[in-house]
């Protein structure tokens, strides 16, 4: 692991070995593991290794994370996801280009009450700036994510350029960005 | 949590996000897509927001959230919808009662107008959010085949049945004499 900080104090009290502390610990998780979850999904859209990942996060910020400093320490474990889930996917032997169920990546079973919360706001927030796009934005919107199928797809049969069809999207997308940001609360 | 901001390169960090989880980039795009996820924050977070962001869309209800009828471009139900309404008002009132009171010279006139009122349908039919609102009321799909044969025989003139209507006498009509 590069760009370990090793030039501060730990900022709290550890238990042994100069560790964080294990209430440090927990509410680093509380804090980040939401947000890191759905980061390292999306590196390595699979969610059961994401849950593995994540625990791998945790367990070398139980190690090494009072190397790090308060301030950076998001970047920290953000970092260590990144360089853990591309570890993993290469055990896996993972690299899949192809499309991906994207609802699969952000269901879990095991998901804490308050993660399951935030989702029902986020969704509701996004159904709202939905309504508000263009049809045309919203069909190819609904094509890609809900129908699953590739641009190039979408671009066939609606009889559109390709470019026309990825700029609706990506309007659409800021606009659902946009709403999301106005709608949300953290 | 606000969505990062652009890459200092002018290029959209959020955009080239969504087509990173969505499998949509290159291998060379994700190659270096993931370079930059080694160092850059605001990518990492970005990633993070459209996972979230997708995701929420996939989970929402499709049929509450996306309550227009997909349309393949070309599409003319709105057009037989509007037609047999004015077809139906040439048969019943409007008809009628023009042609009772009109002398007959007036009636290639009504034929014109017939032509006339084709075309505005069609104009209005090339209007896609016209369209996809009248789809959306449009619940019979057994009609929109029908209606869509219809259409695409017309190649822009109305039907020869309308045309040929607009020329008979109204059948309640009082006889009268020819001038």
């Amino acid at each position: 692991m590069d760009e370990l900080d090793h030039r501060e104090p730990p900022d709290v009290l550890s238990t042994s070995d100069q560790r964080l502390d294990p209430s440090r610990i927990a509410a680093l998780y509380v804090e980040h593991a939401t947000e890191l979850r759905r980061f390292v999904l999306g590196v390595v859209r699979d969610p059961d290794l994401a849950s593995d990942v994540l625990q791998a996060v945790f367990a070398k910020a139980i190690e090494q994370g009072h190397h790090s400093r308060e301030e950076t320490r998001k970047g920290w474990l953000f970092r260590v996801a990144f360089h853990e889930a591309l570890a993993h996917r290469r055990r896996e032997n993972v690299r899949d280009q192809a499309r991906r169920k994207l609802s699969s990546l952000w269901t879990r079973a095991d998901e804490r009450p308050e993660e399951s919360l935030i989702r029902g706001e986020t969704v509701q927030a996004v159904r709202k700036a939905l309504e508000r796009l263009p049809p045309e934005q919203r069909q190819v919107v609904q094509a890609r994510i809900h129908d699953e199928k590739t641009f190039a797809q979408i671009a066939s049969e609606l009889n559109l350029p390709l470019g026309t069809v990825l700029t609706r999207m990506r309007l659409a997308m800021e606009r659902l960005r946009r709403g999301l940001e106005t709608g949300e609360r953290w | 949590m606000t969505f990062p901001a652009r890459f200092p390169d002018g290029s959209d960090l959020s955009w080239t996000a969504f087509r990173y989880v969505a499998g949509e980039t290159s291998s060379a795009e994700a190659d270096a897509f993931e370079a930059r996820l080694a160092d850059d924050q605001a990518a990492r977070e970005a990633v993070a927001a459209a996972v979230e962001l997708s995701g929420a869309i996939a989970l929402l209800d499709p049929v509450a959230a996306f309550p227009s009828r997909p349309r393949k471009r070309g599409s003319r139900a709105m057009v037989w919808v509007a037609t047999g309404i004015a077809a139906g008002l040439m048969l019943g009132f409007g008809f009628d009662y023009l042609s009772s009171r009109l002398p007959t010279t007036a009636q290639p006139r009504m034929a014109e107008e017939v032509v006339r009122a084709w075309s505005d349908l069609r104009r209005q039919a090339d209007d896609p959010d016209a369209l996809t609102h009248q789809l959306a009321l449009n619940d019979d799909t057994a009609d929109l085949a029908a209606t869509l044969a219809l259409v695409s025989d017309s190649e822009g003139e109305p039907p020869s049945w309308m045309s040929e209507l607009a020329t008979l006498p109204p059948l309640n009509a009082s006889p009268r004499s020819e001038n």
